[in-house]
């Protein structure tokens, strides 16, 4: 398979559209063999990710 | 985010860029979203995931095409993850003029198309409209033909000066993912279009 996603930058800023845009990068990164790099960015106001 | 996601995009060359976004990011009243600036200074195609994103897989895909010529770069990304994901593509040719000329040069560029994909055992459908509301048309086809994922150039125009561009009017509007090619971005066209 022709890798043509072979770095994929996962960027964020909020919970809910974490979980879905999460599930697609790894996807992708299956699919394509692609290294992840991640980041979440949380605003002064939020509290971040909770368990 | 904007700012933040910019930095990394200048350290290193990434090949996709994925983004989940909040609601609050994604729609703003005066100016430009900042999610949509980020989709904007990219070089590489970007994937978009609004808050109220439904997970629904990627194995219907939507692909507009419009009467730009740069239109047809969307095709090889498309046909790519069809073949990847096993997914059904849904050609859609689609303008808000209906005159003769635009319609025979979406034919032609449908025409192109559907070759291409067939040539790669990629399933697909075709369906046309003319004379309407381009971000509106493609949400309502979207949801009829329950997309997972819609293909949209980043470089679109616009319904007047003081109007968002089609593109920025689909992303605040869609809800469903969306993936963003830049016009410029050729690095796996195969031949002029493609």
């Amino acid at each position: 398979m022709e890798t043509l996603f072979d770095t994929i930058l996962l960027a964020s800023d909020s919970q809910e559209a974490s979980l879905v845009a999460i599930q697609r990068t790894c996807d992708f990164a299956i699919k394509f063999g692609s290294d992840i790099t991640a980041l979440f960015v949380v605003g002064k106001k939020e509290k971040g990710f909770e368990d | 985010m904007y700012s933040e996601t910019l930095k990394l995009l200048r350290k290193k060359n990434y090949s996709l860029v994925i983004l989940g976004a909040s609601v609050n990011s994604v729609k703003v009243k005066w100016g430009s979203s900042e999610v949509f600036r980020v989709i904007k200074s990219t070089n590489c195609p970007v994937i978009s995931y609004c808050g109220e994103t439904q997970v629904a897989g990627i194995k219907e895909i939507l692909l507009p095409l419009s009467e730009s010529s740069n239109t047809r770069q969307k095709v090889a990304y498309c046909a790519t993850l069809a073949k990847v994901f096993d997914s059904t593509v849904h050609i859609y040719g689609i303008s808000k003029s209906e005159r003769k000329k635009t319609q025979k040069t979406i034919g032609s560029y449908i025409r192109q198309t559907e070759r291409y994909l067939s040539e790669r055992g990629i399933k697909y459908s075709v369906d046309t409209n003319f004379g309407v509301k381009v971000p509106r048309a493609i949400i309502a086809y979207s949801m009829q033909v329950k997309a997972g994922l819609v293909f949209a150039m980043t470089d679109t125009e616009s319904t007047g000066i003081f109007s968002k561009s089609y593109a920025e009017q689909l992303f605040v509007q869609c809800n469903i993912p969306i993936m963003w090619v830049h016009s410029k971005d050729t690095t796996f066209s195969e031949a002029s279009g493609y």
